[in-house]
């Protein structure tokens, strides 16, 4: 997918580990992994706006368009 | 009423297609006996066999269709035992496919790729049964479960992208 999720890059400048995020959001480790290794094929405008909220970043901080990688299969 | 998990619909269907499997597989072999004895008659005739044979013979002695069968060349009338065989087959492949998907649906387990298949393979084997026991009620069950097939197909799509939306 060229569309990435730079969540492990604002996680490591706010040195806030993942599941402290996903405490502070309210959903799973384990959903918030999909999105962070970029296995997710959707994010819900609810998580971008919660994520946004905890790390104090703009959605453009989060999401990236790398048109070396291969595109989306669906 | 519940149609998936425990104890629901599903879960009971389970024991119930596993004893039909069975008594399919009795009541096939047990018919073969009898009409093996029916239209070859034994040379044994002071048998148990014998008796039953006559037995059958003449309960069907009024029956002009089972008499035009047995003025039939023997070679002709053996025909009907690869025929009985095979009906009994795709019966049996028909209800051991769908006690698997009973038995997924029972374990919650139902937008699966595994129930795509499944119900995809009954419903070719109803077509084949349908079309070998030429009945018209069972080719339209098949062919209202292949559009199953299809629509089960399409939500374990969508089912894949919810468990990936995040």
């Amino acid at each position: 997918m060229s569309i990435v999720f730079r969540l492990d890059r604002v996680l490591a400048d706010r040195k806030m580990p993942l599941n402290e995020l996903a405490r502070r959001i309210g959903i799973t480790d384990a959903n918030l992994s999909i999105l962070k290794t970029g296995k997710a094929k959707a994010v819900r405008i609810s998580t971008l706006e919660a994520i946004c909220r905890e790390l104090a970043c703009q959605p453009g901080d989060l999401l990236e368009y790398d048109p070396t990688r291969p595109p989306s299969d669906d | 009423m519940r149609y998936f998990g425990e104890k629901s619909l599903s879960s009971w269907m389970n024991p119930i297609l596993q004893t039909a499997w069975v008594l399919v597989l009795v009541s096939a072999l047990g018919l073969s006996v009898l009409l093996a004895i029916a239209l070859f008659p034994t040379p044994l005739s002071h048998t148990c066999l014998a008796t039953i044979s006559e037995s059958i013979r003449l309960s069907r002695a009024d029956d002009p269709e089972w008499n035009e069968f047995l003025a039939l060349p023997a070679l002709t009338r053996v025909v009907v035992f690869p025929y009985l065989a095979l009906l009994t087959v795709l019966m049996l492949l028909i209800l051991r496919k769908a006690r698997e998907l009973f038995a997924n649906f029972a374990r919650d387990a139902i937008f699966r790729q595994e129930n795509v298949a499944l119900i995809g393979n009954t419903s070719k084997l109803l077509i084949a049964f349908s079309l070998v026991s030429f009945n018209f009620a069972a080719l339209l069950v098949s062919l209202v479960l292949l559009v199953v097939g299809e629509i089960l197909r399409n939500g374990t799509t969508l089912q894949d992208e919810q468990d990936l939306t995040v």
